[in-house]
C-alpha cells in the first residue's frame, strides 16, 4: 500500500508493474446500433490487473442469477499507462489466453473478458488510467 | 434414490428440447448453470389460474408459464420467441414427461389448450444478451 501510495504521488511506475498484455476492444453495432454484432480491436498494451483493488462496494465476488443462469460477477481494477485515444465505457479488455487449471482439475484455455464500468485518469496528470471492470462468467 | 415425482414442466420441456425450434435441447426450468451458451429457454411457473364452478372445483389444472429465450442477437431472439408462440398457441394434445431417475415412468399429459398471452422484451446488460418473455396460459389434466 505504501509503494502504490509512493507510486501515485510521484507518478513513478515500477518495472515489471504493468505485466499482463491486454487488448482493449470496442464493439460494433448493427445499423439501427441496437445490436452488438462483434468486437474490433481498439487498442493493445500492457496492464496491471488487480482483484484485489475493486471498488470496495462490488469487491469480492458475487454468484447470482441473472439471465436465468447462474452468473459469477466480480470487480476487478485494470491498471494501464495514460494513453489517447482514451477508452471508454462501451469497452471491454481481453486479456490473453492463459492455460491453468482450476479447481476441478480441468485445463482451460481461454481469455477472459472485462467489461469497463468506469474509467479515471489518476489525478487528472495523464499517466495513469484506471478501468473499473465487471468479469461476468 | 425414490422416483421422483414427475412435472407438466418436464413434458413441456420434453416438447420443446424435441421441437425444430433453435433452443431444442437448452429448455431448462427456473435456472440453468454458468458458462451455459446462448440461445437458451427458461420456462418459470408464474402462477395457478384455477377454474371453479359456482359450488366445486374443476379439476382441470391451469397455470400461466412464462417461457424466456435468450440470445445474443436481439434479431435472433425475437425471431425465436415468434417460433416459439406459433410452435404452442393453440396447441392441444398430448405431453411425455420422461422418466428423470431411473425409478421414474413416462407420465402423459392430456393438454387441452396451450393459449399466447402476452410478451416483453428484456436486456440483460451484465452479460448483454437480449431476452423476450413470453406468457401462456396452459390448461391440462393429469
Amino acid at each position: 500500500m505504501a509503494h502504490r501510495a509512493f507510486r501515485q504521488q510521484s507518478g513513478f511506475f515500477g518495472a515489471g508493474e504493468f505485466r499482463d498484455r491486454v487488448t482493449i476492444q470496442a464493439p460494433m453495432y448493427n445499423s439501427p446500433a441496437d445490436e452488438i454484432t462483434g468486437w474490433t480491436d481498439f487498442l493493445a498494451t500492457w496492464a496491471n490487473i488487480d482483484p484485489e483493488q475493486a471498488l470496495p462496494a462490488r469487491a469480492g465476488t458475487h454468484i447470482v442469477v441473472e439471465a436465468g443462469r447462474e452468473i459469477s460477477l466480480s470487480a476487478v481494477l485494470v491498471r494501464i499507462r495514460y494513453q489517447a485515444p482514451i477508452p471508454d465505457t462501451t469497452m471491454r479488455v481481453v486479456t490473453e489466453g492463459a492455460t491453468y487449471t482450476d479447481s476441478t482439475r480441468r485445463f482451460l484455455a481461454t481469455g477472459t473478458a472485462y467489461l469497463i464500468h468506469n474509467v479515471y485518469d489518476v489525478g487528472s496528470r495523464q499517466r495513469e488510467l484506471h478501468l473499473v471492470c465487471r468479469v461476468v462468467l | 434414490m425414490s422416483a421422483q415425482s414427475q412435472l407438466f414442466e418436464n413434458a413441456l420441456r420434453a416438447y420443446l428440447n424435441a421441437s425444430a425450434l433453435t433452443i431444442a435441447n437448452n429448455v431448462y426450468l427456473e435456472h440453468t448453470t454458468q458458462r451455459r451458451p446462448v440461445p437458451y429457454l427458461i420456462i418459470d411457473n408464474v402462477a395457478p389460474r384455477p377454474i371453479h364452478s359456482l359450488q366445486a372445483g374443476s379439476n382441470h389444472i391451469c397455470r400461466t408459464y412464462q417461457l424466456t429465450v435468450y440470445d445474443a442477437s436481439q434479431s435472433a431472439c425475437a425471431a425465436e420467441a415468434d417460433a416459439l408462440r406459433q410452435l404452442l398457441d393453440g396447441f392441444s394434445g398430448t405431453m411425455t414427461a420422461p422418466p428423470i431417475t431411473p425409478s421414474d415412468v413416462a407420465k402423459l399429459y392430456k393438454v387441452g389448450v396451450i393459449l399466447y398471452i402476452t410478451q416483453r422484451w428484456m436486456y440483460e446488460p451484465d452479460l448483454r444478451i437480449h431476452a423476450f418473455a413470453v406468457d401462456f396460459h396452459v390448461q391440462y389434466d393429469e
